[in-house]
Order: C-alpha cells, then structure tokens, then sequence
C-alpha cells in the first residue's frame, strides 16, 4: 500500500491518513463527504430501491456501509458502478435475515448497462429456458416475489416515503423466474417477468421478512 | 534546462472538442457538410481513449475527409506511478493511438485506475511534491520515448492539496524535466485556486511556466459558498463556458505570446451549446 492507497481508502471509508498536514486535513474531510455523496447518488440513480429498502429496513446510515466497502472492489469491478455493485452484495450477504433485499438488488442489476459483472442470482440452464419457449435471454431464479417488491419499493423510493410504509411491506417469499435479454438498440436490457413460463422448482416455509 | 520548444507554436492549433468516437463520426459528418456554422470552425476533435476500446475502422477516413485533425486524450495511465506496472495497457494504448494517427496525446497528472476500477471524477491528483515529480517524469519520459507524436501532461482537478509544492510550480518542473508540453485546463486552475485561497487571475499571471503549455482546455464548472472557507468548486463539464474562464484563455494566450489551441470539453452538453461555444471561443478569444 502506497500513500495513494491510503488517501484513497481514506476518502471512502471516512478517516485522514495520519501524516497528512494539518491544512490539507479540513479539505480533506469536505472531499472525503463530497465523493461519498457521488457514490450515494449513483446508488440512488442505478438502484434506488435496494438503497432506499437497506436505509429504511437495515439501518439509516446503510449507505455508509457501501461507501466503506467499495475500496475493497477495486480488485474486480472494472468501473464505479460495478463496485458498488459488488459492495452492496458484500454488506447485503453479511446481514442475517436480507435475502429478499439482496434479491432485489440482483434484479435491479439485471437491467444496468455498465455492470461488467452477472447478478448473482441463480442462473436456470438455457435448456430449460429454451423448453419454456424462451430464446436469446438469460433467465434467474429468485425465491421472493421481486417484481412485486420491486414496484411497491419503486413507488416509495421515488417519493421518499417513511420507513414505516417499507416496512409495513410484506415480502412475499414465493418463486420467481426474471429474464433479461439485451436491448433492440443495443444499449441495456429489456427485463421481464416470465415466472408463468417455467416449471416451479419450489421454495422452503423459512421466514421472508427481513 | 530549458525548454525544448518554446519557439514551436505546437502541432495543434485552433479549436477543438473533445467527442465520443460515436459523436465523432457525427461531427465529422456535419463539419464536411458544413450543416452548421460553428462545425465549419472546428479545427479538430480531442478523443478519450482506454486500452480496452477498439477504434473504429472508419475513423482516420472519417476525420480526413472532414479536414480535422485528432487528438488523444488518454483516460486511464496513472502517471505518478510507475509505468511498468501498467506495461500493457500502455502498450495497448499506443497501439490504439497509432491507428488513430493523432497530433499529440494528452493524459491528467493523477491516479486514473485504482486496481481494476476506472476511477473517472473519482481519480486522485498527484501529492505535489519532489517524490511524485521524480516517477512522473520517468514514466513521462518512458512515454513520450513510445509515441511518435508529442505527449502533453494536463494540470488535473484538484479537490484538496496535498505536497509542499504549489501545481503550476509542478507543472512547470514536470515540463522542464521532462521536456514536454503542458496542456492548461482552466477549470482545473480556477478549482485549485479555490481550494488554496488563490486568485487564479493573478496566480496564472505569475505564472513562469506558461511558455510550456501547448494546449488549453475549457468546460463549465460551478463554485459554490461552502462552510468550509473556502468554495466548493465542481468540475462540471456540460455547464455553459463562463465569461471568466473565456478571461482566462486570454490571458493565458497573452502571456504565452501566441493562438493557444483551445479545447471545448462539454461532455454532456447539447450540440447545440457546443456550437454555441465554438463561435463564441472563435469570434471572442480568437479574434
């Protein structure tokens, strides 16, 4: 680690480097916020509602979480927003109980266009997409009713809505099949719900809430 | 030292814009039809460049036939570490630069590419002190001894200051050492300037190194009152060019004793305030 590393990773996870001066320090801490809120929009921008469920559902400084995570992805992700991306699902997979969230994250990635990386959620084999009718698209298994929870989070993440309304939200823990094909433009994804179109593989009675 | 080609006035002049190679082939097309006043004053395009892009096939014939001239912008180099640990994407990066044929390269003093990750507004400037000036000029000197056109060092966005040297101090030893032109970016001064207290007026005024710069580039920016003390200052590209910034172009062309070429960067702009800016760059500092 050089003195780069370590300004760096100051910047995202909130501390001054040691042997930084005195003058610099103040400027420092105003840098290091004022990054920090460019990672926020862009995670209020390209996932507005697993932000806004992990700040009503989790914890309200959630966001922070991600900001601290986010250096570790400089390893893979090839740009910021794939980081962030990957530092979500870091912070999401550590809290016990955030499946249903973490799916939703894993949908609302599947229609990004600059995430270098697949979503991480369960891939069905092409043959049995292709069984169902459903060519040139690749198809994920969620285990929670995400495009239902995606809509209601859309609704409240747009309007800014107390937590309260998130979290008198039941989640409802019931298969669901997402396919994303790329875009006729050529630039994203077209994501739709084809869970009618699949063979059920069934979910277990574990508790969905968060 | 002295400088190796103050008496040169560069191998770019006029005005540019820095463009996508998807807006290029656009711009090209509208400059050779003359679709519009301000495309016929275009001298030629400042292009962004990472090692994992390809050029498109059609634009050195696309440029050609428009009469523009090209430069690279490169967007990922960290030059204030060393050069061998990023071998290959600058061997890809001339490889991308020669199929272009541009008149010269440009790349930001700073940390571009922090592991895998392309940092873009979230780049680190340089520590401005003799360390960080002593790898930039070897990798510098390294990269310039690969291009077969002039390889020009951009004063970066500064957001807070580190190192004991002040940036156009920096510049210039950057430059003198180095032997290579500078690009002046306007905004980038006008934010250090916020940041260190400075008038940029009287800071560029002083400058000693101007004789070094070869290039300047202009784009919109905001400087907001901040608790802090001093203004928060945003490199904000698609903003219209302000009359101050434009102040300083000329001023910068004063006292470089020559028709500085002058680069419009608006990313995110409409063509429509580009266009606006060209006459504005051609008909008021151009004069």
């Amino acid at each position: 680690m050089d003195r780069y590393d370590e300004l760096m990773l100051g910047l995202y996870q909130g501390f001054v480097p040691r042997w930084l001066p005195g003058p610099s320090r103040v400027l420092f801490e105003r840098e290091s916020l004022r990054r920090r809120c460019d990672l926020g929009q862009l995670l209020s921008t390209r996932f507005p509602c697993t932000t806004y469920c992990g700040q009503a559902l989790i914890d309200e400084d959630f966001a922070e979480r991600v900001y601290a995570a986010w250096p570790a992805t400089r390893f893979s992700a090839r740009n910021v927003v794939t980081g962030l991306f990957l530092a979500l699902n870091e912070v999401l997979n550590g809290i016990d109980g955030a499946l249903a969230i973490r799916e939703l994250l894993q949908y609302e990635a599947m229609a990004i266009p600059d995430l270098t990386c697949a979503p991480s959620a369960a891939r069905v084999d092409e043959a049995t997409s292709r069984a169902a009718g459903i060519e040139g698209a690749e198809v994920y298994r969620f285990v929670h009713a995400v495009p239902e929870l995606h809509a209601r989070m859309t609704l409240y993440a747009g309007a800014r809505a107390p937590a309260s309304f998130a979290r008198s939200y039941t989640i409802v823990r019931r298969e669901a099949f997402v396919a994303r094909a790329p875009a006729p433009d050529g630039r994203g994804f077209v994501v739709t719900d084809v869970t009618p179109y699949l063979p059920p593989v069934g979910v277990d009675d574990a508790p969905a809430h968060h | 030292m002295t400088s190796p080609s103050f008496d040169s006035p560069g191998p770019l002049q006029g005005i540019g814009v820095s463009a996508t190679f998807e807006e290029a082939a656009r711009l090209c097309q509208w400059r050779a039809q003359s679709q519009h006043p301000a495309w016929s004053r275009l001298d030629y395009l400042q292009l962004g460049i990472y090692s994992h892009q390809s050029v498109p096939p059609s634009l050195p014939g696309d440029l050609h036939a428009a009469g523009l001239d090209a430069v690279v912008h490169l967007l990922e180099l960290n030059l204030m570490r060393p050069l061998e640990l990023q071998a290959e994407a600058a061997r890809r990066l001339v490889e991308q630069i020669e199929r272009i044929g541009p008149v010269c390269v440009e790349e930001d003093l700073g940390l571009w590419r922090w592991g895998h990750t392309e940092l873009e507004q979230h780049m680190l400037p340089p520590v401005f002190d003799q360390a960080s000036l002593d790898v930039i000029v070897d990798n510098v000197q390294e990269l310039q001894a690969m291009l077969r056109v002039p390889l020009f060092v951009e004063n970066p966005p500064v957001y807070f200051v580190v190192g004991d040297l002040d940036l156009l101090t920096f510049m210039r030893r950057v430059a003198e050492r180095s032997r290579c032109g500078l690009v002046l970016d306007i905004g980038h001064l006008v934010g250090y300037c916020a940041a260190t207290g400075r008038d940029p007026h009287e800071y560029l005024d002083d400058w000693d190194g101007i004789e070094h710069v070869r290039e300047l580039h202009v784009a919109g920016y905001d400087l907001r009152p901040d608790s802090a003390g001093v203004p928060m200052w945003y490199d904000n590209h698609a903003a219209p060019v302000s009359d101050y910034a434009l102040g300083l172009v000329e001023l910068a062309r004063r006292r470089a004793r020559r028709q500085l070429p002058v680069t419009l960067e608006q990313e995110g702009a409409t063509f429509g305030r580009i266009a606006s800016h060209i006459q504005r760059v051609s008909h008021e500092v151009a004069a």
